[in-house]
């Protein structure tokens, strides 16, 4: 029985079934069971340590971030969220675009999952655009990209998991360090738009009656004060992230139910049930790659990448640049959340080693991963996109190159300036 | 390598037999007592057997937290592991007799009934839950801390409302003391702490420092209400895979690694206590008569099974 | 379809829609009692010791019956760029290869799953003093209803897979 061979053995049937089209969570799943299998370990343990994976207080919040995600999509709050964006800048060259920018921001502002945000947002905005006479791979180049802000901005599930791999990174810091870059994103996605539109010469957008515009801003704010629920409660403390997103839970419900009417008592349990089906791709990830993760640490695993990489080169810049690579890499061809999952553990502690805070890596992470969404050929949000579009995947890739440059760009900035990332957190959290 | 428990039917001798890897867990950092700890225990079984038995300690929580460890002993997917008898607690009832309030009159009262036969006869009920007690590491004591005014007398307390973790005999502690228990958790203290949700918690010195709390609550009474000590632990499945003369020497070896942990924590805590007057809050002594009045109630409601030992333990220097 | 395939069909859709409505009110009362707790400490000055504990028992239950419902549903992430590029054969192969697996891991859950919860029977939560076991009840259960979905589910559809 050799160390070796257990690794070869977790790391390979890992790869190997997934590549084979077993979902990515059970590949996860078997290759545990079989490692452990191969080292005489009582095999419960993959059992208990799928259950731990979802078995803590902070885990609470990411079901019900995306729950209240799903209440909101449901509820027209999209649909107002878009004509507040376009009262605040549809007047400018290419308006709708960069109303499309803010509409994702201000969504994914709110719920911090881009897919939702982008096939939300997207399914109004992108046959709006071409109908006003947009390119298709315009429309959905926009779209994708602008949806990835709503991993950085607060509050994001993705920031919560992240939080919870690295052994309790505070989520209020990572929430107020995620705020800076998520708008510099947002407003260089925007000038990127503004450029692009202008050479294609694309319209202006609507002009909103006067009569309507108080409305407009009323319920605009409406839905963007959960947000403000979220922020004020997770960073002054005074609600803990499960807590604030089960408020904003209520809160959307009561607005989408009494306020704006649209949703009724029979659609609160299609919600519901689309919520749980949902959620089982999520958590399916999250409890597999628990039970993988033990037997990483259990091999030794994390140790052995760290002292591979920091002999590669001890520069810390090399190294910091190393890390992003690797992230981008394997963005390739991961989803978002097993990758959390997956690499924090190895790279967190190398990135620390180099003088990295964690913060500062969970924003990069979350930057990095995100463009992995953009990024063919396992990409959630493009895929999204090309079906929204009725695009092919390399016209869409080839519509979001300049968008990517730009995020990859941020991603060198966060990766060298911390000041972006660390300042809001040293403010507003202690 | 060899893997987790694997056997050799060695003859004995500390020499001899084959070569075994086994497992400790802790879910502190490299650098903490109780870690500071399990590396010496590791270091004097890898000495006294030869470099025939490698303890590899696994810190920083990397196979779960306390709970979860506890049940992978029990499964034997780990060999050892080092856990505060207060969630040890829900393994074994005994050990809830160690969680009772102002139990001990002082720290060297406490080493002189843990490291005696009461000691003893406690380690040994683990054997219930599948698990085989070593020998105890020290946690020091947990005081009460607040924003408001200094506390000297269990009525100081009155109203406050102050964080206590999510256990029925801490609630009724708080409650008996007068004050408003606010079960929470652990990361959200701070946060608490300064925006006035709660006016005080309890800890330890170390923790009372590294969590920053000794800034946003400046009053700190010693009345050091519980010393719930650490345990050093081995699944019994894998003990029972050992020769009697690897379990002497790992047992000695977990003994003598008691002396480096202690004076580890006394360090830590010497630092804490430093830098915490250095910053001007106001430490408060106490009588702790006054205080052990105050709790009687819960040695009726949570004490009662424990009356011998109680007796005992009162009875010990 | 015969008629006993039929009414075997009823009943599997039958469960399947029983535990995902059970599942998805379970997110439900898991969204109450944590605004409860923070209504009751907020308002009534008073956290029950209960509330994080039992809401974190809905939120296992509730994550281990959406992953068995959507392994049933095939719903999991899957990477398709080569099997995108594989003959119809080698596809239906691999099919089959993840439904075996998926059947074995359900096994597995039951199996395994009933061992630990028989295990940590013994030991008590913290807040409530329930059995720790109760938080590990739903394995075995998840384990049974991958199981049948997945047994059943090629037999029972339509074109008759199998
Ligand atoms: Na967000
Ligand atoms: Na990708």
């Amino acid at each position: 029985m050799s160390t070796g061979i257990a690794i070869a053995l977790l790391i390979g049937t890992f790869l190997i079934l997934s590549f084979l089209h077993v979902p990515v969570a059970l590949s996860l799943a078997v290759s545990s069971v079989l490692t452990g299998i191969y080292l005489g370990v009582p095999l419960e343990v993959v059992g208990q340590r799928m259950l731990t994976g979802l078995n803590s207080t902070s885990m609470m919040a990411i079901p019900l971030f995306i729950f209240a995600g799903e209440i909101m999509g449901e509820g027209g709050i999209s649909e107002r969220l878009i004509k507040l964006s376009n009262l605040l800048v549809g007047r400018f060259r290419g308006g709708l675009a960069i109303v499309n920018v803010l509409s994702t921001m201000f969504f994914g502002g709110i719920t911090g999952s881009a897919v939702a945000d982008a096939s939300s947002i997207g399914s109004i905005m992108i046959p709006m655009m071409r109908m006003r006479g947009y390119d298709d791979d315009y429309a959905v180049s926009v779209t994708c990209t602008g949806a990835i802000q709503g991993v950085l901005l607060p509050p994001s599930h993705n920031m919560i998991l992240y939080s919870l791999v690295a052994g309790g990174v505070s989520i209020a810091g990572l929430f107020a360090a995620g705020l800076i870059p998520g708008i510099a994103l947002g407003l260089s996605l925007m000038v990127t738009s503004y450029v692009i539109a202008v050479r294609r010469n694309y319209p202006r957008g609507d002009v909103i009656p006067k009569n309507q515009r108080l409305r407009v801003i009323a319920e605009g704010l409406l839905s963007l004060s959960t947000a403000g629920i979220i922020m004020l409660g997770v960073l002054g403390g005074v609600f803990t992230a499960n807590e604030s997103a089960a408020i904003a839970v209520v809160y959307a419900l009561i607005i989408v139910t009494f306020v704006f009417r649209e949703v009724g008592p029979k659609g609160v349990h299609n919600i519901l049930v689309k919520t749980f089906r949902k959620l089982s791709v999520v958590l399916f990830l999250i409890s597999a790659s628990s039970a993988f993760s033990w037997f990483l640490s259990y091999l030794h695993i994390p140790d052995a990448v760290m002292s591979f990489i920091t002999g590669l080169s001890s520069n810390p810049h090399v190294v910091i640049l190393l890390i992003d690579l690797i992230l981008l890499a394997f963005a390739l061809i991961m989803d978002m959340a097993p990758l959390i999952l997956v690499a924090t553990p190895i790279l967190l502690p190398i990135a620390q080693k180099v003088g990295v805070d964690p913060i500062q890596f969970g924003v990069m992470m979350m930057l990095a991963l995100g463009m992995g969404l953009l990024l063919p050929p396992i990409g959630a949000a493009i895929y999204v996109g090309c079906s929204m579009g009725n695009l092919k995947l390399e016209q869409a890739f080839k519509a979001m190159l300049p968008f990517l440059a730009v995020m990859f760009c941020m991603l060198m900035l966060l990766s060298y300036v911390p000041a972006i990332s660390l300042t809001l957190p040293k403010i507003l959290v202690h | 390598g060899t893997s987790t428990g694997q056997n050799t039917g060695s003859t004995g001798s500390a020499s001899s037999g084959a070569h075994l890897t086994l497992r400790l867990a802790d879910d502190q950092p490299t650098n903490y007592p109780t870690v500071v700890g399990d590396q010496k225990f590791a270091d004097l079984v890898k000495q006294r057997s030869n470099g025939r038995i490698t303890v590899t300690v696994y810190p920083n929580a990397q196979l779960g937290d306390e709970a979860t460890v506890a049940e992978q002993v029990q499964l034997g997917a780990i060999d050892f592991a080092r856990i505060n008898a207060s969630p040890l607690a829900s393994f074994d009832k005994q050990l809830n007799v160690l969680n009772l309030p102002y139990l001990f009159n002082s720290s060297q009262q406490m080493w002189n009934v843990l490291n005696g036969p009461i000691g003893d006869q406690i380690l040994s009920t683990l054997t219930t839950a599948k698990m085989v007690g070593l020998t105890y590491y020290d946690s020091g004591a947990r005081s009460f801390y607040n924003s408001k005014h200094a506390v000297v007398h269990p009525s100081d307390l009155k109203g406050m409302k102050i964080r206590v973790q999510q256990s029925p005999m801490y609630i009724d502690l708080v409650k008996a003391l007068g004050a408003s228990p606010t079960p929470m958790a652990y990361g959200d203290v701070y946060g608490a702490l300064q925006t006035g949700v709660i006016d005080g918690a309890e800890n330890n010195w170390p923790s009372y420092y590294s969590t920053n709390h000794y800034q946003v609550a400046k009053y700190f009474t010693e009345d050091d209400h519980t010393r719930t000590p650490e345990i050093l632990l081995a699944s019994q499945t894998s003990w029972n895979k050992l020769s009697a003369d690897d379990q002497k020497l790992i047992m000695q070896a977990a003994k003598d690694s008691q002396a480096a942990e202690r004076s580890s924590w006394t360090q830590l805590e010497n630092k804490a206590k430093k830098e915490v007057t250095a910053h001007g809050n106001t430490i408060s002594q106490v009588d702790v008569s006054e205080w052990q009045k105050a709790v009687q109630p819960l040695y009726d409601k949570y004490g009662s099974e424990f009356k011998d030992i109680i007796a005992k333990i009162r009875a010990t220097k | 379809m015969s008629s006993i395939k039929r009414t075997l069909k009823f009943f599997v859709d039958g469960f399947d829609n029983v535990v995902e409505s059970i599942g998805s009110y379970m997110m439900a009362v898991m969204v109450i009692i944590v605004f409860c707790q923070v209504f009751s400490r907020y308002v009534l000055r008073n956290t029950p010791a209960w509330s994080e504990e039992v809401a974190l028992l809905f939120m296992t239950a509730y994550g281990f019956l959406s992953i068995a419902t959507g392994i049933g549903r095939k719903v999991h992430l899957s990477i398709t760029v080569l099997y995108d590029h594989f003959p119809p054969v080698v596809q239906k192969v691999l099919n089959i290869l993840s439904d075996v697996l998926s059947v074995l891991f359900g096994l597995f859950l039951m199996i395994e799953g009933y061992k630990f919860t028989v295990l940590t029977w013994s030991s008590q939560l913290p807040a409530t003093g329930l059995p720790n076991g109760v938080q590990y009840m739903v394995i075995p259960f998840t384990g049974l209803v991958i199981v049948i979905d997945r047994l059943l589910g090629p037999f029972l559809d339509e074109g008759g897979k199998i």
